[in-house]
């Protein structure tokens, strides 16, 4: 069972990855408005063609 | 319509020093970078339309709002534009930006961190509980493969990796809060929380290294279920304060103050917190009123929905009394400031309605003292046993003490009632019912009599003038109409609002006619003096007072609601007026009695129109034609009798009396007034919520004393049994966990079932009403 030195370890690491890919992701706002995305496609912003 | 925040020192004064600038690349030139609370934001598509207008502006860097917090984050180059432009694009658009308040800057910040805190909590107790599942699996000797010390040691380092974050970080409030109490001489209940926290920590370590069961799992459990409860409890708080919030916001930042009235009408804009009292200001139409005060000159309507929720405008003649925060109409006014910034009567509100969302109802105040003995206990006993065991054998003293701190789990009894009343909070409000005061619930389950007023409560309040008799020779009906049109403006009460309703679609409102001073007295009437001149309209006693004459009444006037108007040489006219009784008002008094309540009548209306209401809702004890005073002085006889008086009123004239009662219920709609003044508020004016009200309390109080009762029962039988050693930590964390999801789920209880009330509901609807059937919580 000599894996498990590696693999617990390596569990650690990835638990402190994981929280500092939400803490980033959460300092760019991307969980502030879940519905603005899907909106921005039905939003009338396009320029009419002259 | 102008809005003049726009021109607010506070946006005029340079922004770039009030905020850090954040370059957005290495070789940008410094942006100016700032935050904007958006009013006035309705829908999704709002925000859209200001965000397309204001990033389309030249110079702005980056423009966010977050449709959740209604707060924008911009970004602005100052050489190109100004703040303030950015500002006054927005309410061109018809919407309002101020500098967001540093309060809601720490607010965001503090529930950004909570956050994190639980986060954490939550996701090292995952990863640490598949750590510890081999450990738990041990014993068993049909799994495969032996755990050797090398491994296991292996999986414990990583648990304690994991625990770290969370007891230094998760943990930090309740050591905090635990800190200042102990600063105050006091045990509060994050004392043996954070001891519990760190002999348990330090116990795990001490065993990683030297041997034996560890408890990183149960400490993080711990923690997350405590956070998890406090995230609830802050949220139902918020709420709460996020309506005061908006109030608040409701003054305007400037006026405009009269520099040489009454030579000139030159003014000067000043901010609205310079303001003093006596200060000379002028309003103009659309403005908002940025003091209480007095109208000196001029006239017109003013918007109070702010203040009494009443949409439609009030009339404002001179000597009339103008709300800081309320909106001008019409009309230019001039008017002198009585009462500035902190003294208003919006200041005063928001600040009661604070205190009172803050109040500890008395049951959790009784268990916050016992609680602070209780630990007290808890710690001596805990070092007790330590020592005793210590002389048996050393070994085991640690462990017993921990067992001894972490079984007697504060948390039953921290939960045990804040959590019923959040349930309760949440349950009464689904049935149209808002609380003011915590304290309230309680109060109303052991309420034993209940008083009614009758205008406006158990009537629908919606009067209707049926007959009109004019008593003073040679008055012409059109003048009488203009004379009681424009007194009757100046009153919210229902007989007022009726009066005015019906003479000023008879003969419109105003024509000339103007009193240089109204004043309301509450209960009885309003009284305008023009010149010597002095009017009074309202009940009959108090408009007799003015010329002691006497009055038969009319046959066709004796069960109706009479008002009349006179002055001083006498009787002028005479009103009656009609009111139905609300439909859902024979329940709820038939519910009451069932209940073993004592219902009681109190209203200042005629002995007839009282009796005859009475004998309809069967009412034993009514009394009429009574004053404020002695409606007061009833009131408090039968409290000084032992009873617990519940008063159930108009919220907005029955101030004095409601606050006289126990606890009180306001039919105020929602009116921020009406909160103040009563504990409860009926948000739909409906009597079903009394009703509703009374059964979800009874609740409340049975389900807070069964979490009690059930932590002492806890207490007493593990107490005994983690100090005789029968029990392992590990019990005590399953103890812990057990015993706070008990209580928990136990005050869900107060969800349960759909009870008479609701069926009463369902009977009317079927009776004939074609009212859609609202979806109960």
């Amino acid at each position: 069972m000599e894996i498990l030195y590696l693999l617990v370890p390596l569990s650690v690491v990835l638990v402190f990855a994981i929280g500092g890919v939400f803490w980033w992701a959460l300092s760019r706002r991307q969980f502030d408005d879940l519905d603005e995305a899907g909106e921005r496609i039905i939003q009338d912003t396009d320029k009419p063609d002259e | 319509m102008k809005n003049d925040r726009m021109q607010s020192p506070a946006i005029a004064a340079p922004v770039t020093n009030r905020s850090a600038s954040m370059p957005l690349q290495a070789n940008d030139t410094a942006l100016a970078h700032d935050k904007l609370s958006i009013g006035g934001m309705r829908c999704a598509a709002c925000s859209q339309i200001i965000e397309y207008r204001v990033q389309h502006m030249a110079g702005v860097e980056a423009f966010h709002i977050n449709a959740a917090s209604h707060r924008a984050e911009v970004r602005w180059d100052p050489k190109q534009i100004g703040l303030r432009d950015i500002v006054e694009s927005i309410s061109a658009l018809g919407y309002s930006a101020l500098p967001a308040g540093e309060k809601h800057a720490d607010a965001d910040h503090q529930k950004k961190m909570s956050w994190w805190r639980l986060f954490i909590a939550g996701f090292a107790m995952m990863q640490v509980m598949m750590y510890a599942f081999p450990a738990y699996l041990q014993p068993v000797p049909q799994i495969d493969g032996d755990l050797t010390p090398d491994i296991d040691r292996l999986l414990k380092i990583a648990s304690m990796v994991l625990t770290i974050p969370v007891v230094f970080f998760s943990s930090m409030p309740f050591f905090k809060s635990a800190w200042r109490s102990l600063r105050h001489r006091r045990i509060g209940m994050d004392v043996p929380v954070s001891i519990g926290i760190i002999v348990t920590f330090v116990a795990s370590v001490w065993a990683t290294y030297r041997g034996g069961p560890v408890y990183y799992d149960s400490l993080i459990m711990f923690v997350m279920l405590l956070l998890a409860a406090r995230m609830i409890e802050e949220r139902v708080h918020r709420k709460s304060t996020a309506a005061l919030q908006a109030l608040t916001e409701l003054v305007p930042l400037t006026a405009q103050r009269l520099l040489d009235y009454p030579l000139s009408r030159r003014t000067e804009q000043v901010p609205a917190a310079s303001l003093r009292e006596g200060d000379l200001l002028l309003i103009a139409p659309g403005a908002q009123i940025p003091a209480d005060g007095r109208v000196l000159e001029g006239h017109s309507e003013c918007d109070e929905a702010l203040m009494t929720g009443e949409s439609q405008p009030v009339q404002k003649a001179i000597g009339a009394a103008l709300v800081g925060g309320a909106l001008n109409l019409s009309g230019q006014l001039v008017m002198q400031a009585e009462r500035v910034g902190d003294a208003t009567q919006l200041s005063a509100l928001v600040h009661k309605m604070e205190a009172a969302a803050n109040e500890k109802p008395p049951l959790v105040e009784l268990a916050d003292r016992h609680a602070s003995v209780f630990m007290t206990a808890i710690l001596a006993i805990a070092l007790l046993a330590a020592l005793v065991w210590w002389q048996i054998d050393a070994s085991r003293a640690v462990w017993i003490a921990v067992t001894v701190m972490v079984i007697t789990c504060p948390c039953a009894l921290s939960l045990a009632t804040p959590s019923v009343m959040s349930g309760a909070i949440g349950q009464l409000a689904g049935n149209g019912v808002l609380v003011a005061r915590g304290r309230a619930i309680e109060t109303l389950a052991r309420a034993t009599h209940f008083v009614f007023d009758k205008t406006g409560t158990l009537t629908e309040g919606r009067l209707q003038l049926a007959d009109m008799l004019i008593l003073q020779p040679g008055l012409e009906r059109t003048q009488l109409l203009n004379m009681t049109a424009a007194i009757a403006a100046a009153s919210m009460h229902p007989v007022s609002k009726a009066l005015a309703k019906a003479t000023a679609s008879g003969g419109g409102f105003g024509g000339g006619v103007q009193y240089a001073a109204i004043r309301e007295i509450a209960g009885q009437g309003v009284e305008a003096r023009d010149g010597e001149r002095c009017f009074r309209l309202g009940n009959l006693g108090f408009v007799q007072e003015l010329h002691g004459q006497a009055l038969e009444l009319p046959a066709s006037f004796a069960d109706k609601t009479v008002s009349a108007l006179g002055d001083e040489r006498g009787w002028i006219a005479l009103f009656a007026l009609q009111d139905d009784i609300r439909p859902g008002a024979a329940a709820c008094i038939a519910f009451l009695r069932e209940q073993g309540k004592q219902v009681l009548l109190l209203s200042g209306d005629k002995h007839d129109v009282v009796a005859k209401v009475a004998r309809e809702l069967q009412i034993d004890a009514a009394y009429g034609e009574l004053r404020p005073e002695q409606k007061h002085d009833m009131v408090r006889t039968l409290q000084q009798q032992g009873a617990v008086v519940a008063m159930i009123g108009d919220g907005m004239n029955d101030g004095p009396v409601l606050s006289l009662a126990d606890v009180s219920i306001a039919m105020g709609q929602g009116a921020p007034i009406a909160q103040v003044r009563s504990d409860l508020v009926l948000m739909s004016n409906r009597l079903q919520d009394v009703q509703a009200a009374v059964t979800i309390t009874g609740r409340a109080l049975a389900l807070i004393r069964q979490n009690l009762g059930w932590a002492l029962v806890y207490n007493l039988i593990a107490i005994p049994a983690a100090v005789s050693g029968i029990l392992a930590p590990w019990h005590a964390a399953i103890g812990m966990s057990l015993s706070s999801l008990i209580v928990v789920l136990n005050s869900l209880r107060i969800f349960s079932r759909r009870a008479a009330w609701q069926q009463e509901d369902i009977a009317l609807d079927a009776a004939g009403q074609l009212a859609v059937p609202d979806a109960r919580g």
